[in-house]
C-alpha cells in the first residue's frame, strides 16, 4: 500500500517526478545546455597548447601562428556543423542560449582582436595573452555557471581565474604554462563539457 | 512516515501544469509564451491562468518584448521560484524514500 500525504501517495510521488525529469530534459534542449560545443573547443585548444608546447621544446618544428590559426578555422568549422546539427531543436531566438552563447562569442572576439592586433603590431606578449585568455574563459564559465547553475561550471570559472593569478604574479610565462593550459583544457572545459552531455542524455 | 513533512508540498505547484511548467524553466530559466505552449501542448487561456498563479506567489515573472514588430511575452523563474521548486522536488524525492523504506 502506498505511504501518502494529504492527497500525495508516493507512487504519485513518482509520476511526478517521471514528469519533472522529462519536462527538465526538454527545458535543458531549449536552453541549448547540450556541452558538444565545449567538449569540441576543450579537445581543440588541449591539442594546440600541447602542440606549441612541444613546438618551444623544440620536439616538432616551429609554427606557432599557423597551429593557432588552423585550431581556429577547423574549432569554428566543427562548432557552426554542431549549431546547424541542435539547430531544428530550437524555434526562435532563446534568451537563455543568447546570454551564454554571447559569453563565449565575447571570449572568441577578444582573444582573436587581441591576437591579431599583437600581430599586426609586432607586439606579441605571451604573458598578456595568457593572463587574458584564462580571464575571459573563467568570466565566460562563471555567466554559464549562473545561468545553467551547474557545480561543476562553477569549479570551471574558478579554475581558470585561479590560473589567471597564478599567470599574473609571474615575471614572464615559462613554456611549462603551455602544458598547463593544455592540461586546463581538459579538465576545465572538455570535463564539464562531458559533464553538460551527461546530464543532457540521461534526462531523454 | 513521521520524517515526512507534508506542509513542504507547495500547493502552488502541485497541479501538473504549474509542475510542468516550473520544472520547464527549473532547466531553461526563461522561455517564450509560445514556445511554453507548445512544450506543454496546453491551451493559451489555460497556461495563462496557471502563469498568473504562479507570477502572484513570485514564482516566476512575465515580462513582453518585441522580435522585430512582433510582440513577445517571456517567462521566467525567480530565485523564489527556484528554491519552492527544489523544496518540493526535495519533499517528492523523500516521499518516494520513504515507500522504499
Amino acid at each position: 500500500m502506498d505511504q501518502s500525504t494529504e492527497g500525495v501517495t508516493a507512487s504519485q510521488a513518482e509520476a511526478d517526478l517521471a514528469l519533472i525529469r522529462k519536462m527538465m530534459s526538454a527545458g535543458r534542449k531549449r536552453a541549448g545546455i547540450d556541452g558538444s560545443h565545449l567538449v569540441l573547443w576543450g579537445a581543440v585548444l588541449a591539442v594546440t597548447f600541447l602542440a606549441q608546447y612541444l613546438m618551444s621544446t623544440g620536439i616538432v618544428p616551429r609554427f606557432h601562428i599557423e597551429a593557432w590559426v588552423v585550431a581556429i578555422v577547423t574549432g569554428s568549422i566543427a562548432s557552426s556543423y554542431l549549431g546547424r546539427k541542435m539547430g531544428p531543436q530550437y524555434c526562435g531566438p532563446n534568451p537563455t542560449l543568447t546570454g551564454y552563447v554571447s559569453a563565449w562569442q565575447a571570449v572568441g572576439l577578444t582573444m582573436v582582436l587581441y591576437f591579431v592586433t599583437s600581430i599586426l603590431s609586432g607586439e606579441t606578449d605571451n604573458r598578456t595573452i595568457s593572463i587574458l585568455s584564462s580571464g575571459v574563459m573563467g568570466s565566460a564559465f562563471f555567466v554559464m555557471a549562473r545561468v545553467i547553475i551547474t557545480k561543476p561550471l562553477y569549479f570551471a570559472a574558478f579554475g581558470w581565474w585561479a590560473i589567471m593569478i597564478y599567470d599574473a604574479q609571474l615575471a614572464e610565462i615559462h613554456v611549462e604554462t603551455l602544458l598547463v593550459k593544455s592540461i586546463a583544457c581538459v579538465f576545465l572545459v572538455l570535463f564539464p563539457g562531458l559533464f553538460l552531455k551527461r546530464l543532457s542524455s540521461a534526462e531523454d | 512516515m513521521a520524517d515526512f513533512n507534508y506542509r513542504a508540498i507547495d500547493d502552488f505547484i502541485h497541479s501538473r501544469v504549474r509542475l510542468m511548467i516550473m520544472s520547464y524553466l527549473a532547466a531553461a530559466r526563461s522561455a517564450e509564451f509560445t514556445v511554453l505552449k507548445k512544450a506543454l501542448e496546453v491551451s493559451d487561456g489555460n497556461l495563462s491562468t496557471h502563469i498568473k498563479k504562479l507570477e502572484d506567489v513570485g514564482y516566476v515573472l512575465q515580462s513582453k518584448r518585441f522580435v522585430g514588430k512582433k510582440p513577445q511575452t517571456l517567462i521566467a523563474i525567480t530565485e523564489k521560484g527556484d528554491k519552492a521548486f527544489k523544496v518540493y522536488v526535495e519533499s517528492l524525492a523523500a516521499m518516494v524514500g520513504l515507500k522504499q523504506d
